[in-house]
């Protein structure tokens, strides 16, 4: 896989991450068991005639991927790729119930409009005068994979590239009560490793969103790289070890070299049995998680990916994603993220500090 | 005409309802403005959301687009417009 540079990162999610990794030193749980993300001031983004017409979901994916546009520098990008598990919820379900409340007769066009899930992509293009590639890709539990897998595909073909790539979901009511009635989520609201040590089943729900500004071109200063992203399907134990092997003997890599563990655990009984497998495979590893500061949903593999680019480059891992902290300080330089959502997509990130 | 003084009110409101216009009351419209581009500004996703309003609310449905433009001039007209051939 070409190997991308991160140059800038934004991310709102139910913690204060809009701020950055400090934002971790005050965790913030939930009183119910699904987290809301904690919005920054979203009339510094967008304007007060689009504002009115924007959901949560549009307004903090909109927001995160202007900001993340921002801090790059760059003005201009040769692609806007784009993740999402269920897009615009809020918007689709007024609209769906506008269609039985008034028997398909006199629908408004704006939630029809906001509940496609290519909204935020043309948002950004319209706004920012950006006519360029421009997908988005709406594949459940791997969306925000296969949009950094396309971005790879893209740097490929035109090497001089920078590629805006991020992805959004967000929890509504409804959604919540929906995947509550099959068991998704728990009953209580378990914080911190009490959710991690849990073995009852189900999680807490989430939200959020982050973007990530790509150049295949390292910068000047230390940069943290996405070296290889490995995704699979519903697999068997052994198919994720080997899968693990493949990519690490790809990478040449040996286990020892995998300076952090990254492990998507969101505390579910029943597809948990992966994670202690991993973690034995990286016995050298320091163990993060995150999955009980951001709760799970599609994407959540976005709130794993920006942590993991934060700690690299600052080289510091906030107390509250560790279960044991450790008191020797080592140079950070790969991070491996495993993720597990609900059984069926399953996969790995590799990460690596360049100075 | 304290009937069409009523609907203007209520309509306000519901504009303002149905358009999301965060910060503002009835009062900050005023009745005789043009609701599109001077005056509230309002743009072409605004005029279908009106159309919708006028359809739930009062079971007018417009299906002249210069008809439509004349009955959302500003909110007197609307009102006028509501009375003479309201549904419901």
């Amino acid at each position: 896989m070409k190997p991308m540079f991160i140059i800038s990162s934004t991310c709102i999610s139910p913690q204060n991450t809009f701020e950055g990794l400090e934002g971790l030193k005050a965790v913030n749980y939930p009183k119910e068991p699904v987290y809301y993300c904690q919005e920054p001031d979203f009339s510094k983004y967008i304007n007060p005639v689009q504002i009115r017409r924007m959901s949560r979901a549009l307004k903090m994916g909109y927001t995160a991927a202007i900001d993340a546009l921002n801090k790059s520098g760059f003005t201009q990008l040769d692609a806007i790729i784009i993740g999402t598990g269920k897009g615009c919820m809020s918007d689709t379900e007024i609209f769906l119930h506008s269609i039985v409340e008034y028997q398909e007769t006199a629908l408004n066009a704006t939630h029809f409009i906001h509940s496609t899930y290519n909204q935020l992509n043309g948002l950004i293009a319209l706004n920012k005068k950006i006519s360029c590639y421009n997908i988005t890709y709406v594949h459940r539990g791997f969306s925000l994979e296969h949009a950094l897998l396309d971005a790879a595909l893209y740097f490929a073909e035109h090497p001089q590239s920078q590629i805006l790539v991020g992805s959004f979901d967000e929890m509504t009511p409804d959604h919540f009560k929906v995947k509550k009635q099959w068991g998704y989520w728990k009953e209580e609201p378990l914080h911190g490793q009490s959710l991690l040590y849990s073995k009852t089943p189900g999680t807490l729900a989430g939200e959020g969103s982050a973007f990530f500004v790509l150049s295949s071109e390292k910068p000047k200063e230390p940069a943290v790289k996405i070296c290889d992203i490995q995704t699979l399907y519903s697999p068997e134990s052994d198919e994720v070890v080997s899968c693990l092997n493949n990519l690490l003997e790809r990478n040449q890599l040996q286990k020892e070299e995998i300076d952090l563990l990254m492990l998507g655990e969101n505390g579910d009984v029943n597809h948990a049995q992966n994670y202690p497998m991993i973690a034995g495979q990286f016995p050298e590893a320091e163990k993060i998680y995150f999955k009980h500061l951001c709760g799970e949903y599609d994407t959540a593999i976005n709130f794993g990916l920006w942590t993991g680019y934060e700690i690299l480059l600052k080289q510091m891992i906030p107390e509250s994603m560790q279960l044991e902290v450790r008191s020797e300080k080592k140079t950070y330089r790969h991070l491996l993220i495993y993720n597990n959502y609900f059984g069926k997509n399953q996969g790995f990130m590799l990460l690596k500090l360049e100075n | 005409m304290q009937e069409l003084t009523d609907l203007k009110q209520t309509l306000k409101t519901q504009i303002i309802e149905s358009l999301n216009l965060q910060g503002m009351t009835p009062d900050d419209i005023d009745e005789n403005a043009p609701l599109f581009g001077e005056g509230l500004g309002l743009d072409s996703i605004d005029s279908l959301e009106l159309m919708v309003l006028l359809e739930r609310n009062y079971g007018i449905k417009i299906e002249d687009a210069r008809e439509g433009r004349k009955a959302m001039e500003s909110v007197a007209a609307m009102a006028q417009y509501i009375v003479d051939h309201r549904t419901k």
